[in-house]
């Protein structure tokens, strides 16, 4: 069963990676549909800035539901020793 | 998708860097024995001393496979170059760590500078193709992410090194996909790189398995993790490599966020897992311990270090799948 749980986070991290740099990029070529020089030394820091931003967020809801899953599976460890 | 020739010959790259591996680690485990470079074996009863540093045999199967990848493959040898120059600078790094420790800071910068060969070469795509997006364009931030790029699965790597056979059985199913990917792909070179980095890591698992005889230290961690990061650039696989590092990639998050900066395991004061006196391994209930991915795998339960080590292959197997299917999305290569 720990296997179950530990899958579902890695899948999790695999999801956002994909969906995470499709958003990133769709949302740049939106922002910035111009090819000139100037624009695309802005995309290409635009790009990078709004990855930052969202990896960032990403990471807090992963630490979160890691974090989670990690004292709640320690609780119910200790409960399991402690009980009848 | 490789020919016959093609595949026949990533296949004989792979096999000569398990065999110049396998052949080179009793050497070199003797000899670093004789000048008493051991080191613990914490998660035992009986704490035995093992020889450290025989991940050098790891880098010498890259080598032999490297130089013969540039026989079979012909005019490919700026990318056989840049990938055995980063995994011998990445390596040094780790040989200085093993003998004298580098700190937390400085040992990500160094490794960092493994990359050089790749810029130096200039063996990079600034165009990454991305899953369901396709190609992009990062013409000026791509090479100034190239040192992270090699600097990150290095230290995630060297992270995940923390249990008999848990860094080369990972790393082996890890390299394997992406050979896979990448022989799919029809990228013979770069796929007889992963398919020998999977040779050469098959054949130290045969002697750092449970219990270990040999043990990899830093040389050997850092070079591997380098590996597979200049493959990811070199064979244009950066998205896919991502994926299939998942469970490295959380080990070294789950680290870094509950430490809250760089650090070693040295220096660690609460232990995220504690040896029981069955000889089996519990994670502890410290708050201040850092939530390692082994403190998860060991959150339910205690497990003897081999069972921690399989559930860690189960879970590099199924990022690996992953990111086999990350390459079948559109736009995955």
């Amino acid at each position: 069963m720990r296997l179950f749980g530990l899958a579902g986070l890695v899948i999790f991290v695999c999801l956002s990676v994909i969906f995470g740099t499709f958003l990133i990029t769709r949302l740049v070529m939106l922002v910035f549909p111009s090819s000139t020089a100037w624009f695309r030394i802005i995309t290409d820091v635009v790009r990078v800035l709004l990855a930052v931003a969202l990896a960032y967020g990403w990471l807090r809801v992963w630490k979160r539901i890691t974090d989670w899953y990690f004292w709640r599976s320690v609780s119910a460890s200790a409960r399991g020793r402690d009980g009848p | 998708m490789l020919d016959a020739y093609s595949g026949v010959g990533v296949l004989l790259v792979a096999l000569v860097a398990f065999l110049a591996t396998y052949f080179t680690i009793p050497l070199l485990a003797s000899w670093f024995k004789r000048r008493h470079v051991l080191g613990i074996d914490v998660h035992k009863l009986d704490k035995p001393m093992i020889p450290e540093m025989c991940g050098l045999s790891i880098i010498a199967g890259l080598a032999v496979a490297s130089a013969l990848s540039s026989e079979l493959f012909v005019g490919k040898w700026r990318e056989i170059i840049a990938f055995l120059g980063t995994v011998l600078v990445a390596g040094s790094v780790g040989a200085i760590d093993d003998l004298k420790p580098l700190g937390s800071k400085v040992k990500p910068v160094l490794t960092g500078l493994a990359a050089a060969p790749i810029l130096l070469l200039g063996i990079y795509d600034p165009h990454p193709v991305l899953p369901l997006i396709g190609t992009v364009r990062l013409t000026i931030i791509y090479p100034l992410l190239i040192p992270f790029a090699v600097a990150v699965p290095a230290n995630a790597v060297n992270m995940l090194d923390v249990f008999n056979g848990s860094m080369s059985a990972t790393l082996a199913i890890l390299s394997t996909a992406l050979a896979l990917v990448l022989g799919l792909s029809g990228d013979p070179t770069t796929s007889s790189l992963a398919l020998a980095l999977a040779g050469s890591l098959i054949a130290f698992y045969l002697f750092n398995r449970y219990p270990a005889r040999v043990f990899g230290g830093d040389t050997g961690s850092l070079a591997a993790g380098a590996a597979v990061g200049a493959i990811a650039i070199i064979g244009r696989i950066e998205a896919i490599t991502i994926v299939a590092l998942a469970p490295y990639i959380m080990n070294a998050f789950y680290g870094l966020a509950s430490i809250g900066r760089l650090y070693e395991r040295r220096e660690i004061k609460s232990r995220p897992i504690k040896l029981r006196s069955d000889g089996t391994l519990e994670a502890t209930a410290e708050k201040n311990a850092p939530v390692t991915l082994a403190r998860l795998i060991l959150a339910e339960g205690p497990l003897s270090e081999p069972q921690v080590v399989h559930v860690m292959m189960m879970l590099t197997a199924l990022s690996s799948a992953l990111a086999v299917l990350t390459y079948l999305l559109p736009g995955g290569l």
